[in-house]
């Protein structure tokens, strides 16, 4: 699975849950992305490995750049922090921030340009 | 070979690649910002409003049911307070209310309150026995926060769903107007790259595009146009190419042999003539073979220029000395020097030992170089001496010197010495024959054994021609200018 289609997905599930008022599943929302953020066990990943094995997932692997560290993991990070921040300790501050979210990733996946991946890329990030 | 459409599911290389994604992204990105802000800013005090809200029609009730107090009495107070109350439940947030008289409960209507936020409102009413009482009524609603939540959510919905769907309409239209033309132009110019010149776009746009379209297929046809001249031009030449190459390969024995057979002939009849001793017919012979062998020099320098040309000429190197070849040519040359009443001098500087070159070019270019200082001087001194010296490339290299004392060349003739078929001057050729080809032929020959040859002159005080060679013939033959 690439990650602009995982992206899309994201991106419904996140506002389909705002809708439907289901408080519990964005919370799991949350946690499934700091998760898949600390361990890189990403479900794209995961996902191209069940279907196509290592040879899958080593087409996946980006080029080297200044630090190893993934910037699709700093992605899932500034998500999940900003997304626990603004609907956990200050939903009424923050109440608008996790539909942003979820238009902007839907926007993403559907123009395959995610602005925090490329400002990951941009600093650095592989 | 690219792809005609770059676009990958890698995001760094559809931002590098494509302008309909680029377009569309910061349309969708642009579109969801600003319905965002417009939301917060329409919503940012959404909570006080819906706490205004509340209190409002609290008020408003409360003095509603403060006149049915006032004019009615029992049953009917009841019956008018209930519709009230009903329509103020079906129309507002409230899911409950009750009704005190002097803190004792009077009326309720709504369902449960558990959860519930409640809102209270007490005020003095006189009722119709003209009896004063404090009413109070308690107005429950679901907690404001859920209320703004709700409400927030379908502001939301409503508004934000047509915005994200005009913008994504706005981004396939932009990508039918600029980025399906500028496509198909990548298209086509990858074909023209390719080869494929017949190609033309559709000139069906009266916009930019449709110029750049219709600029496109002139351009391509100008090109076909040229391709089509260019091939006609590199037939022709290649037929004359062939042409010379077959005149060579014929007229070199053709014109050669009846020539020798010719000279050959007349110095057989010189000598059976001065055995039989008929002297008177010598003179005669003795002119048919020298106009012989002038003819076959001129025949052999115009074939050996054709030979050039046509790049068909190839050296034979060896190696020799070239204090032996200076003698041999000094020997040959020495009474065309003297026939003219000069003198001749040869000087074999120090270190100039042997060479690896083509034997007989390098004679032929001294012997014409020291056949043209005896033509052109009388009466004067013609040096001939070779030094060691470098190439421009800094090779190791002989110099080779002949200067004369004799008429000298004009600086304006100079720059054309070198040229085919042409002399010092028109009166030359007059006074002195040849045919203009020696200088052409020796620079030609130096230029392929690696060389340079130049020439310094002032008329009246004579000429000095320098030829420099390597010591080693180069492998690559430097290229004929």
């Amino acid at each position: 699975m690439s990650e602009r289609a995982y992206r899309i997905i994201q991106g419904i599930f996140l506002l389909a849950m705002l809708s439907l008022d289901l408080d519990v599943m964005v919370t799991a929302f949350i946690v499934l992305t700091l998760w898949e953020a600390l361990t890189n066990l990403r479900i794209p990943v995961l996902v191209t490995r069940m279907r196509f094995g290592t040879q899958g997932v080593e087409a996946m692997k980006p080029e080297p750049n200044k630090f190893a560290f993934e910037a699709e993991r700093f992605q899932r990070i500034v998500l999940s922090v900003l997304l626990f921040f603004t609907w956990v300790v200050f939903p009424d501050v923050g109440w608008f921030f996790p539909w942003f979210v979820g238009a902007m990733l839907f926007a993403a996946g559907l123009t395959n340009i995610c602005p925090m991946a490329l400002l990951g890329r941009y600093l650095g990030f592989r | 070979m690219t792809s005609p459409r770059p676009t990958t599911s890698d995001w760094r290389n559809n931002w590098r690649a494509s302008i309909a994604v680029k377009i569309s992204g910061t349309i969708m990105w642009l579109v969801v910002a600003v319905l965002f802000l417009v939301n917060i800013a329409v919503q940012w005090n959404v909570e006080q409003k819906v706490r205004e809200e509340l209190e409002k029609s609290a008020e408003h009730i409360i003095f509603e049911i403060n006149e049915i107090l006032e004019v009615a009495e029992g049953d009917d107070a009841i019956a008018r307070t209930r519709d009230v109350l009903q329509h103020l439940l079906a129309t507002e947030e409230y899911s409950r209310v009750e009704i005190f008289v002097d803190e004792r409960f009077w009326f309720g209507l709504g369902s449960e309150v558990a959860n519930q936020d409640m809102l209270s409102r007490s005020i003095r009413i006189i009722d119709a026995n003209a009896a004063t009482h404090v009413l109070r009524m308690d107005f429950y609603h679901p907690r404001v926060a859920d209320i703004v939540k709700s409400e927030r959510k379908w502001l939301l919905l409503v508004a934000g769903l047509p915005i994200f769907v005009m913008g994504l309409v706005l981004a396939g239209l932009v990508h039918v107007i600029v980025a399906r033309p500028i496509q198909e132009l990548v298209t086509a110019t990858r074909r023209v790259s390719e080869g494929e010149l017949e190609i033309r776009l559709a000139e069906n746009r009266q916009d930019e595009f449709g110029s750049l379209a219709t600029f496109f297929n002139q351009m391509l046809s100008r090109l076909q146009q040229n391709q089509r001249d260019l091939a006609a031009a590199l037939d022709q030449a290649e037929t004359a190419n062939r042409a010379k190459s077959a005149f060579l390969a014929n007229m070199s024995h053709e014109l050669r042999t009846p020539l020798n057979a010719i000279m050959g002939y007349s110095e057989m009849v010189e000598e059976e003539a001065q055995d039989a001793g008929h002297s008177q017919y010598i003179a005669d012979l003795k002119r048919i073979r020298s106009s012989g062998a002038y003819l076959l020099s001129l025949i052999n320098d115009i074939l050996d220029l054709s030979k050039i040309e046509a790049g068909k000429f190839e050296l034979y190197a060896e190696r020799f000395k070239v204090a032996t070849l200076m003698e041999d040519v000094m020997v040959t040359v020495k009474p065309l020097i003297e026939r003219n009443g000069n003198t001749g001098e040869m000087r074999i500087g120090r270190g100039v030992e042997m060479i690896y070159t083509d034997m007989t070019r390098l004679r032929q270019i001294l012997f014409n170089l020291l056949s043209n200082a005896a033509k052109f001087t009388h009466h004067g001194s013609i040096k001939f001496y070779a030094d060691r010296a470098l190439t421009s490339g800094g090779e190791p290299a002989v110099e080779f010197h002949v200067e004369d004392t004799g008429i000298g060349i004009a600086p304006e003739k100079l720059a054309h010495l070198f040229e085919d078929f042409t002399q010092a001057d028109v009166s030359t050729t007059r006074k002195y024959g040849g045919t203009g080809l020696g200088l052409s032929i020796s620079r030609r020959f130096a230029q392929l054994m690696g060389g340079t040859l130049i020439v310094e002159s002032e008329p009246g005080r004579g000429s000095k021609f320098t030829f420099v060679l390597p010591l080693t013939q180069p492998e690559v033959a430097t290229p004929i200018t």
